[in-house]
């Protein structure tokens, strides 16, 4: 697992792996550091939240199912969000 | 039968939670003596302190649903965790949920468990009609 610690005054949240920064749109992008092309690289979250960084703790089929099954039920997800 | 270890589960709850700033969490598990109770009751196979093994599939992701949820094992978003578990436990074992099970009966499966209208036998049983070997 890594931290970024890029712009760390402008993250609003940051989990192990992901730190989380405004866009120039406002929408909210996810930021990772890619261990492959020593980069800081972002992804743009979409609107279900999930955002595709890199994270050891889960295999890619798995993470293939959980975004598969996260966007498949979106809307109760959000059902229950609000409840 | 692929199962989740308390990690994976413990990650599906921080995705849930990662789009939302007002979450910002240093912890997330709330129980974790009963996330692990979770983990060695669905997991593993042989007696487990009196309780019934789960016998099938359906019962093991019936577990995940039920005991998330009934046990608040996270501060946020359990039954949020516990139908996304449920679901990509199903998916990630080649088991498909069919359209039938739709938005509002999920959402309502969930909030039935929360108020003690299903046994775990029950939940199994209706999963297993809601789910086939895809």
């Amino acid at each position: 697992m890594f931290e970024t610690t890029y712009a760390p005054e402008r993250a609003s949240i940051s989990t192990a792996s992901v730190s989380y920064f405004p866009s120039l749109n406002g929408k909210l992008q996810a930021g990772f550091f890619d261990h492959t092309t020593y980069s800081l690289k972002f992804n743009e979250i979409d609107e279900i939240g999930v955002s595709i960084v890199s994270n050891e703790l889960i295999d890619q089929k798995l993470k293939d199912s959980l975004v598969y099954n996260m966007r498949r039920y979106s809307k109760t997800l959000k059902d229950l969000e609000e409840m | 039968m692929r199962y989740f270890t308390d990690l994976e589960i413990l990650t599906i709850n921080k995705f849930i939670l990662a789009s939302k700033p007002r979450y910002s969490r240093v912890n997330y598990i709330q129980h974790n003596d009963r996330l692990q109770f979770l983990i060695e009751y669905a997991n593993k196979k042989g007696s487990y302190f009196g309780l019934q093994r789960l016998s099938t599939i359906y019962h093991v992701a019936a577990a995940y649903l039920y005991f998330i949820i009934k046990d608040h094992i996270f501060y946020d978003a359990c039954k949020r965790t516990a139908v996304t578990v449920m679901t990509t436990f199903l998916t990630n074992n080649q088991y498909k949920v069919k359209k039938k099970l739709s938005r509002i009966k999920l959402t309502e499966l969930a909030l039935k468990v929360e108020k003690n209208v299903y046994t775990l036998d029950q939940l199994a049983r209706f999963l297993q009609e809601h789910a086939y070997k895809g």
